[in-house]
C-alpha cells in the first residue's frame, strides 16, 4: 500500500501484523541458488516482510526464510530482490535499506542503511548498482562487493522499476512523469522522455526496447503501455488502457518475446505482432507475475485481502495451472536464481 | 446504568440533564470521578481503557488511538459531545487521542445500540463527552492542575465555573507535552539492544467555554465552544527507518441550545457546527490536507402521556461538507443526513420498564434499514435485577469510502447490525456497604461488512464481509466504611468473540477467525484506600493476546500492567491543595499495544492541583 493512502485510511492502517518471534521452522535448505524466491511487502509499518524460497528441484516452499536464519525479522515492506553474483540483495522500502545475504545459506552479509524510501535495484556491473527511491529525489549509487553508497544521480521525484539497456539504463520517473535514460559510463543523466501520466513498471524485449507501464496518475488519464526505443529515446507503440484500470507488473519470457502484465489477471502481448489483448491469458487472482527465465513458468503471487497469509500459484507457460503455495503475508514480487 | 436500576422515576423534565439517555435493558459504564482526575491528563484512550470494557491501541502514547468495543472496530462507535455526534465524517471515526479532555467533566460508555435515543451508527457503542456540571449557586470556583513526568511530561490545566443570577458558565483551558523519548528493547534487531524511542512527541492544546442563560424556570439556553489541537510526531516502529511525518489536528465544535420544560413535556433544540482538520505532513515534507465541516441540527420533545406512559420524539438535520487534496484531488464532497425516530417508553410498575423505539434515516435522500430496539428491565427484588434488548442498527458508508480517487465506491451499502444483550445484576447498600455487581451476555452480526481490497489494482471498499460478535461483561463495584477507612474495590472483566463468518472470497482464510486487535479476554481492577486527606489508589490492567493477522496466524502476546498512586489533600476553608504521585506500568512490563510499537516503561507522574470553591 502507498504511503498516499496513509491518512484517510487509518482504520486500514490498523490492519498491521507482525510475528514477534522469527519463525521456529528451519528451512534446512542446503543451498539458495537454484529457485525462486518470493517477496513479500507485508503490511505498511507492520513489520511483517517476509521471504519465501521454493527449491525447484523438490517443489518444496520454506516461507520466512530470512528470519529463520538470521533471527531477525526482515524489516518493514520487502519492495524487490535481484542476485548479483552469488549474493542475494532485498530492498526493504519502509525500512530504508537494503539486506544482503549469501545465497548458499542466506546468511546476512551486511546491510546497506541510510536510504530514504528504496525500491528497485538495477545491476550496472559487479562493482555498480543502482537503486531507486520514492522521496529523496536522487537514484543513489551503490558498490554491491563493498556496500558503500558511492555516489547519487539526482532526479525529479519518484523513481520506480530501471532496466540496463545497450545504451544505458532506462529508468521510469513516476514523480516527473519522465522515463530518464542514464549513461551508465558517467552515471548521469543523459535524456528523458514523456510517456504519459505515472511511469512506474518496465521492462525490455529481445529487441532491445523498453515497454513502459504508466498508471495514468490513478485517473488523471488513461493508463498506458508504451515501448520506446531506449538508443533515440523515440516513442514507438502506445496502447491505452480502458478507463479504471491500473496495470502493473510488466515482465518478459526468458526469449523476451512476450509481454506479461497484472490487470486483474495476467495478461500478454506477443511482441512481434503487438496484438494488444482484450481478455486476461490467465483469469486469476494475482498482485504480481514472474516469469522463470529457465523454462517460462508463470508465477503469480495473490495478497489475498492482503493482512492474511497469501499464495503464489504457478501455471505453465501455455496457462495451465501447476500448484499452488501458501506464503507470507503480501506476496508480491519473485527473484529467480540460477 | 439504566433506568429501573437506578430508581424508577422518569429521567424527563430534568435541567441539569446534559446527557443522552440510553436505551432501557442496555449497558452503561460511567467514570469514576477520583479515577477520571487522574487518568485525563493521559488522554482519552487511557481514561477508556482504565475504566470501560473497552480495548484501546496507540501508534504512541499520545498518538493516533483506535479502539474496539464489544468486538466491532472504532468505526462502530460514535463519539457524541454536547448530544452531538462528532466522528470525522471521512473516516468515520473519532481518534480518541486528538480529544481534549480539559473540559470534559464525565465520560460514559452506552454498550452496544444504547445510544440509539440519540443517534445511529453506533453498533458497537456510543461513548458519550459530558462537559464538566455548571454550577448550581451564584458564585465562582476554579480548579488548578499542573504535572510533570517522565519522558519529557508536562501540562496544565484549568477549569472554572461562574453563576450569577441568571447566567451561568464554565471554562477550562489546557495545555500538555510529552515528548515520549523513552528507552525501550528494540525485539527487532539480533541483540535486543535498547534504544530511545524518537519523533514521539506531542503537544496539545485544549480551551472550553460554556455560556448559559436561565430565562425562568422553564427556559434555559446554553452556547458552548470546544477548541482543540494536537501536533505530534509519528514515531518509527522498530522496524522502520527514522521519519519526519507529523500530523497536526485542529478540532472546533460549536452548539448553541435552548431547552424548554414543561409539566409534562420537554423541548430542546440544538444546532452545531462542527469542524476537523487534518495536515499530515510525510517524509518528503509534502502535506495532505483534509478539512471537513458540518452543521448538525437536532430536535428532542419528550412528552409524558400517561403517568406511566412516556413519549420521546427527535429529528437531526446534518450537512456535511470534507475536502481533500489528496484523497478527493481538491475536490469537496456533501453528504445530506436527516433522521427521524420515535421512542415509547412503558414503566407500569417500579420494578419494570420497557421500551420501543424505531428510527430512519435518510441520506442524500437513500432511506437506511429500518432501526428499532425493543428493551426491558425488571427488578422483582430490592437488590436483583434483569434487563435486555434488541435492536437493529446500522453504519453509514464514510466519504472516504464513497469518494476516494481512485476507488471510491458510490453503490456502497450500509452495514447492518442486529444485535441482542441480556444481563442481571445485584446491588445491595448499606450506610457502611455498597455492592453491585453485573454480567450481561451480548450478541450480534454485523451484515455487509465494509473492507478494503483491489479490484484489478485500485482499492475499493466492498461490502464483502459478515462478522459475528458474542461475548459476555461483568463488573463488580464495592464500597466499604471501616471507620474513618475508606475502601473501594471495582473490577471487571470481558471475554469477545469477533470473528468473520462470511468471506471477502471463496478462499477467504479469515472465516471463522478472530478479528485483528480484538483481545478475546480483558480484566482490570482497581482498589482505593482513603485514610482522611490520604488515599492510595492501584490500577491492574490485564489484556489478552490480540491477532495482528485476519487469519489468525501472527498475534501480540498477552500484558499486564499495573499503576500505582497516593495523593494527599489539604483543605483551608474553601481551598483545596493536593499532591499526587504516580507510577505507571509499575511492574516495568514491556508490551506493545500495535505491532513492533513499544510502549514505555515504568514512568512517574507528580501533579499539584489547587481548587478553590
Amino acid at each position: 500500500m502507498k504511503k498516499l493512502y496513509l491518512l484517510p485510511l487509518l482504520a486500514v492502517f490498523t490492519l498491521s501484523s507482525c510475528k514477534q518471534d522469527p519463525d521456529d521452522e528451519n528451512p534446512n535448505i542446503d543451498s539458495f541458488t537454484n529457485g525462486v524466491f518470493v517477496v513479500h511487502e507485508g503490511n505498511f509499518q507492520g513489520g511483517n516482510a517476509s521471504l519465501s524460497f521454493l527449491n525447484k528441484y523438490t517443489d518444496e516452499m520454506s516461507n520466512s526464510v530470512f528470519s529463520s536464519v538470521n533471527s531477525i525479522p526482515l524489516g518493514d515492506v520487502a519492495q524487490s530482490m535481484v542476485t548479483i553474483g552469488d549474493r542475494g540483495y532485498i530492498v526493504v522500502n519502509n525500512s530504508g535499506k537494503i539486506e544482503v545475504v549469501d545465497l548458499e545459506d542466506l546468511t546476512s552479509v551486511g546491510t546497506i542503511t541510510g536510504l530514504s524510501s528504496p525500491r528497485y535495484i538495477c545491476t550496472v556491473s559487479n562493482s555498480t548498482a543502482y537503486v531507486s527511491d520514492l522521496f529523496s529525489n536522487v537514484i543513489n549509487i551503490f558498490n554491491p562487493q563493498t556496500l558503500a553508497i558511492t555516489g547519487t544521480i539526482a532526479v525529479n521525484g519518484q523513481v520506480e522499476e530501471m532496466v540496463k539497456t545497450s545504451s544505458g539504463v532506462i529508468a521510469a520517473g513516476t514523480g516527473a512523469d519522465r522515463v530518464y535514460k542514464i549513461n551508465t559510463l558517467n552515471n548521469t543523466l543523459i535524456d528523458s522522455v514523456n510517456v504519459g501520466v505515472g511511469p512506474s513498471n518496465l521492462v525490455m524485449d529481445a529487441n532491445g526496447k523498453v515497454w513502459i507501464l504508466t498508471n495514468g496518475g490513478w485517473g488523471t488519464e488513461p493508463a498506458k503501455l508504451v515501448c520506446i526505443n531506449p538508443v533515440n529515446m523515440n516513442i514507438e507503440v502506445t496502447f491505452n488502457f480502458a478507463s479504471g484500470e491500473f496495470p502493473s507488473s510488466i515482465r518478459t519470457n526468458a526469449a523476451g518475446d512476450m509481454l506479461y502484465w497484472v490487470n486483474g489477471g495476467i495478461y500478454r502481448m506477443d511482441v512481434a505482432s503487438m496484438t494488444f489483448p482484450s481478455t486476461a491469458f490467465i483469469n486469476t487472482a494475482a498482485y504480481k507475475v514472474g516469469i522463470d527465465p529457465e523454462d517460462g513458468t508463470i508465477y503469480v503471487s495473490d495478497a489475498g485481502d492482503f493482512n492474511s497469509n497469501g499464495h503464489v500459484y504457478r501455471y505453465q507457460a501455455n496457462g495451465t495451472a501447476i500448484d499452488t503455495f501458501e506464503v507470507g503475508v503480501i506476496p508480491s514480487e519473485f527473484c529467480f536464481t540460477e | 446504568m439504566a433506568q429501573v436500576v437506578d430508581s424508577v422515576t422518569y429521567p424527563v423534565v430534568t435541567v441539569a440533564s446534559q446527557r443522552i439517555a440510553e436505551a432501557i435493558g442496555s449497558s452503561v459504564t460511567e467514570t469514576d470521578t477520583l479515577l477520571y482526575s487522574m487518568q485525563r491528563g493521559r488522554g482519552l484512550a487511557q481514561v477508556l481503557e482504565t475504566e470501560s470494557f473497552i480495548s484501546t491501541r496507540a501508534y504512541s502514547p499520545g498518538g493516533v488511538a483506535n479502539f474496539s468495543v464489544r468486538g466491532t472496530g472504532s468505526q462502530h462507535t460514535q463519539v457524541v459531545w454536547e448530544g452531538i455526534p462528532i466522528n470525522d465524517p471521512m473516516l468515520g471515526q473519532t481518534d480518541l487521542s486528538a480529544i481534549s479532555l480539559g473540559g470534559i467533566g464525565q465520560v460514559r460508555v452506552l454498550y452496544g445500540s444504547a445510544g440509539m435515543t440519540n443517534n445511529s451508527g453506533g453498533i458497537g457503542g456510543t461513548i458519550e463527552l459530558i462537559p464538566q456540571e455548571k454550577r448550581t449557586t451564584d458564585g465562582f470556583d476554579g480548579k488548578l492542575n499542573v504535572y510533570a513526568g517522565s519522558f519529557g511530561t508536562y501540562g496544565v490545566s484549568v477549569q472554572l465555573r461562574d453563576s450569577y443570577k441568571k447566567v451561568f458558565g464554565t471554562t477550562s483551558v489546557e495545555y500538555q507535552t510529552a515528548k515520549n523519548d523513552f528507552t525501550y528493547r528494540n525485539l527487532a534487531s539480533i541483540k535486543k539492544e535498547d534504544k530511545k524511542l524518537e519523533h514521539a512527541a506531542i503537544g496539545r492544546i485544549g480551551f472550553t467555554r460554556t455560556m448559559g442563560v436561565r430565562f425562568n424556570e422553564r427556559n434555559s439556553i446554553k452556547a458552548s465552544v470546544y477548541y482543540a489541537q494536537v501536533d505530534r510526531e509519528f514515531a518509527p516502529t522498530m522496524l522502520m527507518a527514522s521519519t519526519n511525518e507529523t500530523l497536526f489536528d485542529r478540532d472546533i465544535w460549536a452548539a448553541l441550545n435552548w431547552n424548554r420544560i414543561g409539566k409534562r413535556s420537554k423541548v430542546s433544540v440544538t444546532s452545531s457546527y462542527i469542524f476537523g482538520q487534518q495536515d499530515f505532513f510525510d517524509n518528503n515534507n509534502y502535506i495532505f490536507h483534509h478539512l471537513y465541516h458540518a452543521n448538525k441540527n437536532l430536535l428532542r420533545y419528550e412528552l409524558r402521556l400517561k403517568h406511566d406512559l412516556h413519549l420521546e420524539l427527535g429529528g437531526d438535520v446534518f450537512n456535511e461538507t470534507a475536502r481533500s487534496d489528496s484523497a478527493y484531488r481538491h475536490q469537496a464532497h456533501w453528504r445530506f443526513w436527516q433522521a427521524a425516530f420515535a421512542s415509547l417508553k412503558y414503566v407500569p410498575k417500579k420494578w419494570v420498564a420497557a421500551q420501543v423505539l424505531i428510527r430512519e434515516d435518510v441520506i442524500d435522500g437513500a432511506f437506511s434499514p429500518i432501526q428499532g430496539l425493543v428493551g426491558v428491565e425488571v427488578k422483582p427484588l430490592r437488590w436483583f435485577y434483569l434487563k435486555g434488548n434488541v435492536a437493529r442498527n446500522f453504519r453509514a458508508p464514510t466519504l472516504n469510502d464513497l469518494y476516494w480517487v481512485p476507488g471510491g465506491n458510490a453503490d456502497l451499502k450500509s452495514e447492518t447490525g442486529f444485535s441482542g444483550e441480556a444481563g442481571l445484576g445485584f446491588r445491595s447498600e448499606t450506610e457502611r456497604f455498597k455492592f453491585n455487581a453485573e454480567a450481561t451476555y451480548f450478541r450480534s452480526t454485523i451484515s455487509n461488512w465494509v473492507i478494503w481490497l483491489p479490484i484489478g489494482n485500485v482499492w475499493t471498499p466492498q461490502n464483502k464481509r459478515a462478522v459475528g460478535i458474542s461475548g459476555v461483561e461483568a463488573r463488580l463495584e464495592t464500597t466499604a466504611r471501616l471507620g474513618k477507612v475508606l475502601i473501594r474495590l471495582n473490577g471487571a472483566y470481558t471475554w469477545v468473540s469477533s470473528k468473520i463468518i462470511e468471506g471477502a472470497t471463496e478462499t477467504d482464510v479469515s472465516v471463522g477467525k478472530q478479528l485483528i486487535y480484538v483481545p478475546q479476554h480483558q480484566a482490570k481492577a482497581n482498589v482505593s484506600v482513603h485514610l482522611g486527606k490520604l488515599y492510595f489508589i492501584y490500577v491492574h490492567q490485564f489484556t489478552g493476546l490480540r491477532f495482528t493477522t485476519s487469519d489468525n496466524k501472527d498475534q501480540l502476546p498477552a500484558y499486564q500492567v499495573g499503576q500505582l498512586s497516593v495523593g494527599y489533600a489539604y483543605a483551608i476553608g474553601k481551598h483545596t491543595i493536593g499532591l499526587g504521585f504516580t507510577l505507571d506500568n509499575l511492574f516495568n512490563t514491556e508490551y506493545q499495544t500495535i505491532a513492533w510499537r513499544p510502549m514505555p516503561g515504568r514512568s512517574f507522574l507528580i501533579n499539584l492541583n489547587y481548587q478553590f470553591l
